[in-house]
């Protein structure tokens, strides 16, 4: 009843909080001490005992048709190495910035992989964190890896080598190209697009094809309203959104102005095209509700399997240039991985003919394999696929410095603008050049 | 009376045995959430701080520099277009929310068939059921300019078609209205738990002294309501200014920032950028924004908040 000692501990709900505050403090500094990652020393330069289990880990995208081809050939090196439990995880694909994002973000957090999966638009934000093993060590070290690279355009194999050095290995690719619906070229009358048609004859079938109202409203061409999909424009102009060096923004290039006023024009001054916004130009496509759009060669197994087969391919339209887009993906091998020779025996399993030949089968990507992209199998359908390979010949990779996020997301948004109307696309493309410019700074400095 | 000194003020020695082993055993049970909250709430938020002093690309450890980051968030054009958009959808879609969902509890809780009115609540919070990106995708389908069912119906009334995704100026409108279709039926069904507390004596007093319905709603019923009216609006303020995946799936942010909201551009700047220390320093600036709202709120519901 009466005050008792101060040395009995008693827990008042002062001191509770108070020990709490003091707790979650130390946690948050105990959690903040920088993660000092030493990557694997030696990265496993000796080859380890043959029968001691080994784990490899792949960081890996796709679909479900894409697990099971690598299930399959992890199966097929599991026969030759019988002691590798092999791990893919699989991340669908939203955009190449957020996948990259969580390959950096999992290194970041301890869990890098053994071996990454990317395309190019995140494979120079890879190498510039340090994430990878150079190949031309184990690539001239192995004599066999001379067939894959006489197998593969030299295109391909371009945009992996950065810096005087090879990181990736590629796999398979993909192009824009334009999509035309037979059935409604042939109902009005018109013949085939020809391989070296013009913006204006371009523009001209999209008027043509533009017809009816509300229910039967058909339009000539819809925008494929992405990064990948806007470049033909400025490749088909002789202009680009970086200089060739890839260090400067080249977005104030008035040849850009006139590639991105072509497409605003399409929707808004000559009704040719639906407004980009919330438009699925794939289902409107398959519903015959759009003459043209343009992709790689990644719908037309979904076409096929909705029925839709009145389709064909042709070249991008040019103004100047002839020039078409590329990404193309590969496979690279982490630092901070024990077994690298495992990972590399792995890798040319991953790109073995038969591999390859079975992403050609579920279609989504071209194999960079020259001999499996013109076999048969390949060309079968649509009748003019010759032109996915072909296009190799004048082509140039979209454009994937090492921030490609932030050229992306800077170059969409104002495109965005523009596209709505709220900006002229002189003004856009030059306010998109000042932020531009100055991310282009950031990352070289 | 025991004189207790003020260091014992609060503590649980003047209490006797048994009290205090039953304050022991409140303490242990309260233990889980405590952890819980301490770990995933109170850690991440000082960790935010700290970020918010550095520069931190994930990859690298992070860099202290100090207030640059908050004077950089000052002078950030985007940032005040971002507060702008999300400002206007927490005024326009609060008030909209509470109001449809006060309507709708209100007109419900009127003498029906109990099938009716089973049928009419079910309807109105069956949309609060739905995974939001559905909702996004199919009511992306509605809003298309060209190819939208909308614009589509709209046509037959004559009215040109509606830039409802495309415009600057109709993409908030557009996301709000999803967005009140979708949630208000929550804030009618804690309308409606409301309303039954109130006992009917209070409006047959009423009606007996002649009120109309109009003043039967205004003087017997707002006020009864008045605490769940407060608690809807504190709530739906707190969810309106960190709105991200009303927007993300519907518009992606655009046209431009046309849509973009707070949290969206912290997001982009943590995750898409590699800035976690500036989006840190923005996340920190709407938590205490939000904080003060929300004691402005408690201060003012002092006035008009009648508990029972």
């Amino acid at each position: 009843m009466s005050s008792t000692s101060v040395g009995t501990q008693k827990l008042s709900r002062r001191t509770m909080l108070r020990l709490s505050a003091m707790t979650a403090a130390g946690a948050v500094i105990a959690a903040c001490a920088p993660a000092a990652q030493a990557p694997a020393a030696g990265g496993g330069a000796s080859a380890p005992a043959a029968d001691s289990a080994i784990t490899l880990t792949i960081f890996d995208f796709g679909g479900d048709a894409d697990k099971k081809i690598y299930a399959d050939a992890h199966a097929r090196f599991a026969e030759t190495h019988a002691n590798v439990t092999i791990v893919d995880n699989f991340t669908p694909v939203t955009t190449w910035s957020e996948y990259s994002n969580k390959i950096v973000t999992q290194v970041a957090g301890g869990q890098s992989p053994d071996i990454i999966n990317i395309a190019i638009e995140g494979a120079r934000l890879l190498q510039s964190k340090n994430i990878l093993v150079p190949l031309d060590d184990v690539i001239s070290a192995d004599a066999s890896s001379k067939e894959l690279t006489d197998d593969v355009h030299e295109a391909l194999i371009a945009p992996f080598n950065i810096d005087g050095n090879t990181w990736y290995i590629p796999h398979s690719w993909n192009n824009m190209v334009i999509y035309y619906n037979t059935k409604i070229f042939a109902d009005a009358g018109l013949e085939a697009p020809k391989a070296d048609w013009t913006w204006d004859d371009f523009l001209e079938t999209a008027k043509t094809l533009t017809t009816g109202e509300g229910d039967n409203k058909v339009f000539g061409f819809g925008i494929p309203n992405f990064n990948f999909g806007l470049t033909p424009w400025l490749l088909t102009n002789s202009t680009y959104q970086l200089t060739d060096d890839w260090t400067q923004s080249n977005l104030n290039d008035p040849k850009v102005t006139e590639s991105v006023q072509f497409v605003h024009d399409l929707v808004h001054v000559h009704g040719v095209a639906p407004a980009v916004e919330g438009t699925d130009t794939g289902n409107l496509f398959s519903a015959g509700r759009l003459a043209m759009s343009g992709w790689g060669h990644w719908p037309i197994q979904g076409f096929i399997a909705n029925d839709f087969q009145d389709f064909d391919v042709v070249y991008w339209p040019r103004k100047t240039a002839s020039t078409s887009v590329f990404g193309v993906g590969g496979w690279g091998i982490a630092k901070a991985t024990a077994h690298q020779d495992i990972a590399w025996e792995l890798i040319k399993e991953l790109t073995s003919k038969t591999t390859i030949q079975a992403t050609a089968d579920v279609g989504v990507a071209i194999p960079a394999r020259r001999s499996v992209a013109e076999s048969e199998e390949f060309l079968k359908f649509p009748p003019n696929a010759k032109i996915f390979y072909e296009s190799l010949n004048d082509t140039k990779p979209v454009a994937s410095p090492a921030n490609f996020n932030e050229l992306e997301t800077i170059f969409m948004r104002h495109m965005g603008e523009i596209m709505s109307g709220a900006t002229a696309p002189d003004v856009g493309m030059n306010a998109a050049h000042d932020e531009l410019t100055v991310a282009m700074e950031k990352l070289q400095g | 009376m025991a004189q207790r000194s003020i260091k014992q003020r609060g503590s649980t020695a003047w209490l006797s045995k048994e009290s205090q082993r039953e304050a022991l055993a409140g303490y242990l049970f309260i233990l889980p959430t405590f952890i819980g909250y301490t770990a995933f709430i109170i850690g991440p938020i000082l960790a935010a701080i700290g970020f918010s002093l550095t520069s931190y690309d994930i990859l690298s450890p992070p860099e202290f520099v100090g207030l640059e980051n908050y004077t950089n968030l000052l002078t950030d054009p985007r940032l005040q277009k971002v507060y702008l958009n999300t400002i206007y959808f927490t005024v326009v879609a609060v008030s909209l929310n509470v109001g449809i969902g006060l309507l709708l509890a209100v007109l419900i809780n009127r003498h029906m068939p109990s099938f009716l009115k089973y049928i009419f609540r079910t309807a109105y919070f069956f949309p609060v059921l739905v995974a939001l990106s559905y909702c996004s995708i199919i009511w992306q389908y509605l809003y298309q300019k060209d190819t939208g069912i909308i614009n589509y119906y709209l046509s037959y009334l004559n009215v040109d078609a509606i830039p409802w995704l495309s415009s600057p100026q109709y993409v908030m409108p557009s996301i709000i209205l999803m967005d009140v279709w979708k949630n208000s039926g929550f804030a009618m069904l804690v309308f409606l738990a409301g309303l039954q507390n109130i006992p009917q004596d209070y409006f047959e007093a009423a009606e007996l002294d002649g009120a109309n319905r109009w003043q039967l709603f205004r003087y017997v019923t707002l006020p009864l309501i008045s605490p769940t009216l407060f608690f809807n609006v504190i709530i739906y303020m707190i969810g309106a200014l960190q709105v991200f995946d009303s927007i993300v799936v519907l518009t992606q942010g655009g046209p431009g920032d046309g849509s973009r909201s707070i949290v969206m551009y912290i997001y982009e700047n943590a995750f898409q950028l590699f800035q976690m220390g500036y989006a840190s320093a923005v996340a920190i600036t709407l938590f205490i924004i939000i904080m003060l709202l929300t004691l402005v709120q408690f201060r003012v519901g002092q006035a008009w908040v009648h508990y029972e």
